[in-house]
């Protein structure tokens, strides 16, 4: 009855006042939570396209020929994505580079749906290009190095004692069938059998392209080294790549060639 | 007098009988007016639930939707708003271009929101062709669209009259170059936030005369660089109340309070993303009273 009779009030002011001009007194604020039963409406509305969705995720795109999963110091997944991101725009960059941890699903033997790349890649990362000098390369290679393995693609890099790049700057790296060093270094010590050939010195007037994601190119992952350099973006989504990539080839394969060989003097 | 008398009797019956009674309306003071402000941002086309990860079970829209209805039954006046970046996240936006978000966001009764660089990921054309599927406006005032296709589909500020309560709400986006891909903004230029806040914010304060001045911003809440955020925003502005805010998807838990050119406090919110938390602001006014007596105790309304 209280209650009522001071809602009438209430009423009676607005009416009869003259334009009313209203003044905060105080605010409460509070966060809810959204953790409930779901809105019957709105799941209804819902309903017909997710089926949309699941018929789209369910389509088969390719054939893989055997499980990838990720892992360092070197993966199948791992050497898949990279390799094939660098094999689309080989023209643009010598390298690519990707984080482990952003490989966020395996990918089974057998057949390939587009949803299972939606699972391996859910972010909306795009491909760029940032140029790199020989010493901020060494970084990269340090970085890799660090890590114990990150997924990365267009070199060789060796990591025994005698080409460590830590504990002397030498370092060892192939591109395609070239074999670029820094000086001084020798070859058999890397246990390297190949022919050893100096192309270029590495120092801070080399240029390097490398081709990785925004997310990294931001420093992302702590990859430091990429801060502050100029983007070259692609505008095109790394998932998009492997989309397209899966859909061109039909089938697809992935091995370990020992690209980086983490080893120590201990374990040797 | 009678008939004036018997006015205000119908129209208190009726405002009575309207109302579903909440707990709390006249809890502190018979004379105050409550506002209840629902607010989300960066939602991201998150239309299910986290299955994995630290959010798991949080979020979805139906969950969304059940949350705002209850908010809804306590009987306030309720302004629900968003910040952007409503699109980009699942595969709903990249499949069905955001028409799902905009739909379940109308269904949920949204007042407005402003637009966010992520909702021109499928380009200004792509936003345009999504609009139909929106019942509440696009507020953003510091974008110049008017060599764009979305002009004359937008709004630079609206008043929102709620039971009595004008609330002044305008927007303001974050600079698109450097983050948007030119070919997706074309030709929307940049405007100052400070000075279209100010401008607008005035606007809506003093001409217009609103009781509540909201500016829902996409500039995220701070920077470590000098890079414009709502905090700097804040801190330039003279008759903003209440920020709400996105973009950096910062989850404020607690309100934060930036004081003004006018060492007046005005309040920051952001709820994190993906529709995890839904903010709830409530205000409570004083009204200014005239000092014509009213006939408050002379009504008389019989028990039920």
């Amino acid at each position: 009855m209280k209650i009522k009779l001071k809602i009438i009030y209430i009423t009676v002011v607005l009416l009869s006042s003259c334009s009313t001009q209203l003044v905060i007194d105080h605010n409460q604020n509070e966060i809810i939570p959204v953790i409930s039963t779901p809105d019957s409406a709105i799941t209804a509305m819902i309903n017909p396209y997710k089926i949309g969705i699941d018929s789209v995720m369910n389509e088969v795109i390719c054939i893989s020929e055997r499980e990838m999963t990720k892992g360092r110091p070197e993966s199948l997944l791992g050497n898949f994505v990279t390799d094939l991101c660098l094999e689309e725009f080989s023209d643009k960059a010598n390298i690519c580079i990707m984080n482990n941890g952003g490989l966020r699903f395996p990918l089974p033997k057998g057949e390939i749906t587009i949803g299972d790349i939606y699972k391996l890649m859910p972010f909306e990362n795009e491909l760029v290009v940032l140029e790199l000098n020989g010493l901020e390369l060494f970084s990269l290679i340090e970085y890799i190095y660090s890590r114990k393995g990150e997924p990365f693609s267009g070199i060789k890099i060796y990591s025994m004692d005698s080409c460590m790049i830590l504990s002397n700057r030498n370092i060892l790296y192939r591109n395609e069938n070239k074999i670029l060093m820094s000086e001084p270094v020798i070859a058999s010590s890397c246990g390297e059998e190949e022919e050893v050939y100096v192309v270029s010195k590495i120092d801070k007037t080399y240029k390097i392209r490398i081709l990785t994601s925004d997310y990294l190119a931001y420093g992302g992952d702590k990859m430091s080294f990429f801060k502050g350099k100029t983007q070259q973006k692609l505008e095109i989504k790394l998932r998009d790549v492997i989309i397209n990539y899966c859909k061109t080839k039909g089938f697809i394969n992935s091995s370990l060639d020992e690209r980086f060989t983490y080893k120590t003097k201990n374990n040797e | 007098m009678s008939n004036r008398r018997d006015f205000i009797k119908r129209v208190g019956l009726g405002a009575t009988a309207l109302s579903v009674l909440p707990t709390n309306v006249f809890s502190e003071s018979s004379e105050m007016k409550q506002l209840t402000i629902l607010h989300t941002n960066d939602t991201h086309s998150h239309i299910h639930p986290f299955t994995s990860g630290r959010n798991k079970g949080f979020g979805g829209m139906a969950q969304r939707a059940s949350i705002i209805k209850k908010v809804r039954e306590e009987g306030n006046q309720v302004l629900l708003l968003d910040a952007g970046d409503i699109f980009q996240g699942t595969p709903y936006f990249n499949i069905y271009g955001g028409e799902l978000e905009f739909k379940l966001m109308s269904e949920m009764g949204y007042d407005a929101s402003t637009i966010g660089n992520h909702d021109f990921d499928n380009g200004i054309d792509g936003l345009v062709k999504q609009l139909p599927h929106a019942n509440f406006p696009f507020i953003v005032s510091n974008y110049d669209f008017s060599d764009t296709e979305i002009e004359g589909k937008y709004l630079k500020y609206k008043v929102f009259n709620k039971g009595g309560i004008k609330v002044g709400v305008f927007g303001i986006g974050i600079e698109l170059k450097g983050l948007v891909p030119k070919k997706l903004y074309r030709n929307t230029l940049y405007q100052d936030p400070i000075i279209q806040s100010n401008h607008y914010a005035r606007y809506l304060k003093e001409s217009l005369g609103c009781d509540l001045v909201i500016c829902l911003s996409h500039l995220g809440f701070k920077y470590k660089t000098k890079k414009m955020s709502d905090k700097i925003l804040a801190s330039q502005s003279k008759h903003i109340d209440l920020i709400i805010g996105g973009h950096t998807h910062t989850f404020l838990n607690k309100p934060v309070f930036v004081k003004n050119l006018h060492q007046k406090e005005v309040q920051i919110a952001q709820v994190g993303w993906a529709g995890i938390n839904i903010g709830r602001i409530d205000y409570f006014f004083n009204q200014k009273m005239c000092v014509k007596k009213v006939e408050g105790s002379s009504i008389f309304i019989k028990k039920q």
